[in-house]
């Protein structure tokens, strides 16, 4: 499991110094708590851009999609079901629970008006048309 | 050749087809265990639980059908099937065993057998 975060030792020592720890120690909570990434895929042809994300256990309710131009960003969050309970003993966890996030640029802008997103058996589907982009206005020299 | 050859051929192997391991999570508690597991993108119709003796496989295939003029310009999910094969212990009911899909985690509960239950003893005054 990847989780990337970029490397900045003024802001984890500043960290660490405002918690009290020696500011030589690597912020390794700050790390830990970076949103995970899901995979995806994503397809297009001529009219539009299909990407299939998953992340499975969510609520719908959960899923944030927003649209700004070509670039999308999509966030979620796994909750842990409330499963452990009198005396229940976990014996594996491999799963991953906590924030989803990503963004990404697409090559085209998106039509944010007809983008339509599904969520579907753990996996997020999301249409986004290609906006069509204005023809080049001649202008006429008079 | 003989008669029998035929007959007691073995069917030759199944090539196992490669398949993504789908994380986990194992819960016990006194009454038996529950287990989630992530797949993604699995329908319930493709879903396929196979419990012979003590040995449960977990296999799925990921249903997203693309559309045929669609190019990929990213792609992460390279395989589309996922296995697992756990082996259960004896003091599990295989025969009680439930299993139900939600937003691609399956989730299987199996019972441990009566006799391995946690039960109060009455004592009876002598």
């Amino acid at each position: 499991m990847l989780n990337v975060t970029r490397f900045n030792p003024l802001v984890d020592a500043f960290e660490n110094w405002s918690r009290g720890v020696p500011v030589w120690l690597a912020n390794a909570e700050a790390r830990a708590s970076a949103p995970m990434q899901f995979r995806m895929d994503v397809t297009e042809n001529d009219k539009e851009y299909q990407v299939l994300a998953e992340m499975p256990g969510v609520k719908k309710e959960e899923i944030s999609i927003t649209i700004n131009g070509n670039e999308v960003a999509v966030s979620a969050e796994v909750k842990h079901e409330k499963e452990v309970t009198n005396g229940g003993v976990v014996l594996r966890t491999e799963r991953y629970y906590g924030k989803l996030q990503r963004a990404f640029t697409l090559g085209h802008e998106v039509d944010e008006a007809t983008a339509q997103a599904k969520y579907n058996d753990g996996v997020l589907q999301l249409t986004l048309p290609k906006k069509i982009a204005a023809a080049a206005k001649r202008l006429a020299v008079h | 050749m003989t008669e029998h050859s035929a007959i007691t051929r073995d069917a030759p192997p199944e090539r196992e087809q490669p398949a993504l391991l789908p994380p986990v999570d194992v819960i016990e508690d006194s009454t038996g265990i529950t287990l989630f597991a992530d797949l993604p993108g699995v329908p319930k119709e493709r879903l396929n639980l196979h419990l012979e003796s003590d040995t449960l496989t977990i296999e799925g295939e990921m249903g997203l059908d693309m559309p045929k003029d669609m190019i990929a310009t990213h792609a992460e999910v390279g395989m589309p099937r996922y296995r697992r094969v756990f082996t259960l212990s004896k003091e599990l009911d295989t025969q009680k065993l439930s299993a139900e899909m939600k937003q691609g985690v399956l989730r299987i509960h199996i019972q441990k057998v009566e006799q391995a239950k946690p039960r109060r003893i009455q004592v009876n005054v002598g």
